[in-house]
C-alpha cells in the first residue's frame, strides 16, 4: 500500500566523497534506520538539484529527496 | 592481412533488459521477481516496460490497460517516473563513455559503441562487452543484452538474439549463416508493412532478399530498394555518431503530446492543453534559439484514429502564445467526431540564430514579459510562473519523448 506523504523529514545522512547517504530519518516520534539505499537518482528543479533515494528499513520502502538549493529533506511516499 | 583486419569495424549494440521496468524493480526491492508492468499513468495509457515475469504471461509493450490486465490479472503497475530513466540513461552514457568517445544513443535504453581499434587497450570486443556488462551490474543492478558485430545492423540484430542478459557475436565469416534463414521481419528498419510487401514478393528471409537484385527492389521500393538488398546481406556502412556530432545535427522539429488523464471533448479544457503543450514548445524553442514557421496540431480519437492538422504562419515563431494563438484557431475549425485521447503540438520549419530585434512597444513587452518568465523558471523550475488558465486545474507529468538526448536540445 503506497502512502503519498511529501512532507519535511529530519534525516541523518553521511556526506564523503561528493556522495550524500542517508543514514536514518525520523517522522514523528518514530526513527527509521535505513538496512539499505535501493535506488538513487537526480532531477532538476530550476536551478535546484534534487537528490532522489529510495530506501528500506526492512520493513517498508521510502523515497526520500534532498534539495541542494534549500537543504531540505522530505519523504515523498511510503510503500509497506 | 593484418590491414585488411584493421578495416573491420567493431561495432556493439547495448540494449537495457526491459529497462524501466528493471529500473522501477530495483527502486522498490518489493517488486523484484513479480510482474509488473511501468505505465505511462495509472488506469491509463499503455504498457511501456513490462518486467520479464509480466512478460511470461504475454504481457507486451503498448498493450493498454485492460489488455494487460487481462493477460495477467494479479499484475503490478507502476506509473513511470522519467526522471528516475533519465538519470539512469545518463550514468550508463558515463560507463559507456569510459570504453569509447563513440558512443551513439539510438534510444533512452540502447546505444552502440564504435570499440574498432580499443583492443590493445582495453581488450578485445568479446572482453569489453564482459566488462561492460559487469560494470552495469555492479554500479546499477540491471541487466543489458550487447551484441557485437562489425557494423550497427547486425550489431543490434545480436543484442535481438539473446535476451535477457544476451551477449552475441557476429563475426564478419558467421554473416551468411546468421542470415540465411532469417526472416526479415528480424531486422531493424524493416517493419510489418514492409515485411507483407516483401512477402507478396516471395521474399520471406533474408537469405532471400539478399538474392534479388537491387534492380528488382528499386522498381517495387524506389530508392530504398538498393539499401534492402544490402540489408539482406548484412551490408551496412552507416556510422556510430558519437552524442556531440548528434548535438551539432539541427532539429527539424521540436514538439509535445500527451495523453489525458481521461477522453475530453470539451474544446475549452482542450485549448487549455494546447496552451499548456504551447507553452512547453516555446521554452524549448527559446532554449535552443530556434524560431519556427509552421505549427502542427496532433489529435488522437479514443479508438487511437490519429490526426493532423498544419498551418504555415506568416512569421517565424517562439513564443507560446503565438503557437497556441495558431494551434487554437486550427482546433475551433475541427468538428469533433469523437472525444480526444491525445493532443500534441510541435512547431517545424525551424531557422536558428535568426531573430528580429522587437521595434514596436507591445511586441517589446511581450518579449521581456516571455525572458522574466524564462529567467523564473529556468531558477525555480518548469511552469513556476505560467498564466493564469493553466495554475489551479492540473500539472501534467513530464513524459520522456523518443527523441530525448541526455544532452543539447532534446534534453527538455
Amino acid at each position: 500500500m503506497l502512502l503519498d506523504l511529501d512532507e519535511p523529514i529530519s534525516v541523518g545522512a553521511v556526506f564523503s566523497r561528493g556522495l550524500v547517504r542517508p543514514v536514518w530519518f525520523s517522522r514523528g516520534k518514530r526513527q527509521f534506520r535505513n538496512n539499505e539505499i535501493a535506488y538513487t537518482w537526480k532531477s532538476r528543479e530550476g536551478n535546484a538539484c534534487i537528490h532522489h533515494f529510495s530506501v528500506t528499513d526492512g520493513n517498508g520502502v521510502y523515497l526520500l529527496q534532498f534539495n541542494t538549493a534549500s537543504l531540505v529533506w522530505r519523504i515523498v511516499n511510503a510503500e509497506g | 592481412m593484418q590491414r585488411a583486419d584493421c578495416r573491420i569495424r567493431k561495432i556493439l549494440h547495448i540494449d537495457m533488459n526491459a529497462f524501466f521496468a528493471s529500473v522501477e524493480q530495483r527502486a522498490n526491492p518489493s517488486l523484484r521477481g513479480k510482474a509488473m508492468a511501468v505505465i505511462g499513468s495509472l488506469h491509463r495509457g499503455v504498457i511501456l516496460s513490462p518486467s520479464y515475469e509480466a512478460r511470461a504471461f504475454g504481457v507486451k509493450t503498448g498493450m493498454t490497460y485492460g489488455e494487460a490486465m487481462r493477460a495477467c490479472p494479479g499484475l503490478l503497475l507502476v506509473p513511470a517516473d522519467p526522471s528516475k530513466y533519465s538519470h539512469t540513461c545518463e550514468e550508463l552514457l558515463g560507463i559507456w563513455k569510459d570504453f569509447t568517445p563513440l558512443v551513439e544513443l539510438f534510444s533512452i535504453d540502447e546505444a552502440f559503441l564504435d570499440v574498432t581499434g580499443c583492443e590493445r587497450l582495453i581488450g578485445d570486443p568479446v572482453q569489453i562487452a564482459v566488462r561492460i556488462k559487469e560494470r552495469i551490474w555492479r554500479e546499477k543492478g540491471l541487466t543489458c543484452s550487447i551484441g557485437i558485430a562489425p557494423n550497427k545492423l547486425l550489431a543490434k540484430l545480436g543484442s535481438d538474439m539473446q535476451k535477457p542478459d544476451g551477449l552475441v557475436l557476429i563475426s564478419p565469416e558467421d554473416v551468411a549463416d546468421v542470415l540465411e534463414d532469417l526472416s526479415v521481419k528480424e531486422i531493424c528498419g524493416i517493419g510489418p508493412s514492409l515485411t507483407q510487401r516483401l512477402a507478396a514478393m516471395g521474399i520471406r528471409t533474408c537469405g532471400e532478399l539478399g538474392r534479388t537484385t537491387a534492380r528488382t527492389l528499386t522498381a517495387q521500393f524506389g530508392i530504398v530498394g538498393e539499401r534492402l538488398r544490402d540489408m539482406g546481406l548484412g551490408i551496412d556502412h552507416d556510422p556510430v555518431v558519437p552524442m556531440a556530432r548528434q548535438r551539432e545535427e539541427e532539429s527539424k522539429s521540436i514538439g509535445h503530446s500527451m495523453t489525458l488523464t481521461e477522453d475530453c471533448a470539451d474544446i475549452e479544457m482542450l485549448e487549455r492543453h494546447v496552451l499548456q503543450l504551447s507553452e512547453k514548445v516555446g521554452r524549448r524553442l527559446r532554449r535552443g534559439s530556434y524560431h519556427g514557421d509552421t505549427v502542427c496540431l496532433t489529435l488522437r480519437y479514443a479508438d487511437f484514429k490519429t490526426f493532423t492538422r498544419q498551418r504555415r504562419l506568416r512569421h517565424a515563431v517562439n513564443h507560446g502564445l503565438d503557437i497556441y494563438a495558431a494551434i487554437r484557431d486550427l482546433l475551433r475549425d475541427i468538428r469533433l467526431a469523437q472525444t480526444i485521447r491525445l493532443v500534441g503540438v510541435s512547431v517545424s520549419g525551424l531557422t536558428r540564430n535568426v531573430e528580429q530585434i522587437p521595434l514596436f512597444g507591445e511586441e517589446r513587452k511581450r518579449t521581456f514579459v516571455a525572458e522574466a518568465m524564462d529567467d523564473i523558471n529556468d531558477r525555480y523550475g518548469e511552469f513556476t510562473i505560467t498564466w493564469g488558465t493553466l495554475m489551479d486545474r492540473y500539472r501534467h507529468e513530464r513524459v520522456i519523448s523518443p527523441a530525448w538526448r541526455p544532452e543539447g536540445d532534446r534534453q527538455y
